[in-house]
């Protein structure tokens, strides 16, 4: 005669398994909380493009994002060549100093880039740094 | 009349597991969506201004009008070889260099090009449009 298992004896087995379970998930949890660092969700999605040699990244700057139509972002906002400009322009003057970080989509057109250059150089911007993905 | 407190029961209520296992991983899966482990780098560029540097040389020319070629000094070089031809060119040590590109070059390539500049020290880059198609 077949014995099957009986069905509370399979219950309190997966009860038992949970623990361990718990224990990994909490592993997995600190491992992306430590080891990894959050991704900028505000704006466009954007594929920085692959180059720059190792260093650290500079404090904060202004952050201008050229996605891959060219279009230009200043925050989560979409922004014209002149709004931009005049952001920029409102930037340098109340600090002279004031750097920029472009974060272009490496698929993007060239233009796209030069229209951000030229209102930096038209708005006066001392520093203009161009963010990459370090490529290992 | 006696003032009655509150009796500590005695039996122990078992802590439910599952809500904390529900929080935890939902925990889990938005660092697992929200995190990258890619590190970022930055690159220092400048726009190319508009009067021209007061350098006393000329400085180095590299045209960006196309994705196959690179043109050296208005010389068209295949993309594969321009390193070496640049490698070739009697410089001084850290020449000025004027990249110039086309419209419809990809940033990756711009970028590309910079990094292997920088990889030779030259570092005194101005990055402008170019003016019109090199024969």
């Amino acid at each position: 005669m077949i014995r099957l298992a009986a069905p509370h004896r399979a219950a309190r087995d997966v009860e038992v398994a949970v623990v361990p379970m718990i224990n990994i998930v909490f592993l997995l949890l600190l491992y992306f909380l430590i080891a990894g660092h959050l991704t900028i969700t505000e704006g466009p999605e954007i594929e920085l493009p692959l180059g720059g040699g190792p260093g650290q990244p500079e404090p904060a700057a202004t952050a201008i994002m050229v996605d891959d139509t060219g279009a230009l972002w200043l925050g989560a906002h979409e922004v014209t060549a002149s709004e931009l400009r005049q952001r920029l322009l409102d930037l340098s003057q109340g600090s002279p100093t004031a750097a920029v970080l472009i974060r272009a989509d490496g698929r993007a057109q060239a233009d796209a880039l030069q229209i951000v250059l030229e209102a930096c150089q038209a708005a006066g911007v001392g520093e203009i740094r161009l963010a990459t993905i370090e490529s290992r | 009349m006696s003032l009655q407190l509150a009796v500590p029961s005695l039996t122990r209520r078992r802590i439910s597991l599952t809500p904390l296992i529900d929080v935890v991983f939902i925990l889990l899966v938005f660092f697992m969506l929200e995190t990258t482990f890619l590190t970022e780098a930055e690159i220092a560029v400048a726009a190319e201004s508009q009067g021209g540097a007061p350098g006393a040389q000329q400085p180095l020319q590299v045209e960006l009008l196309d994705t196959d070629w690179v043109w050296l000094n208005g010389k068209r070089i295949a993309y594969p070889q321009w390193l070496a031809a640049l490698d070739a060119l009697p410089t001084e040590p850290d020449p000025a260099v004027q990249l110039r590109t086309a419209k419809h070059i990809p940033v990756q390539r711009l970028v590309a090009v910079i990094d292997a500049l920088n990889a030779r020290d030259i570092t005194r880059i101005s990055i402008g449009r170019s003016r019109g198609f090199a024969p």
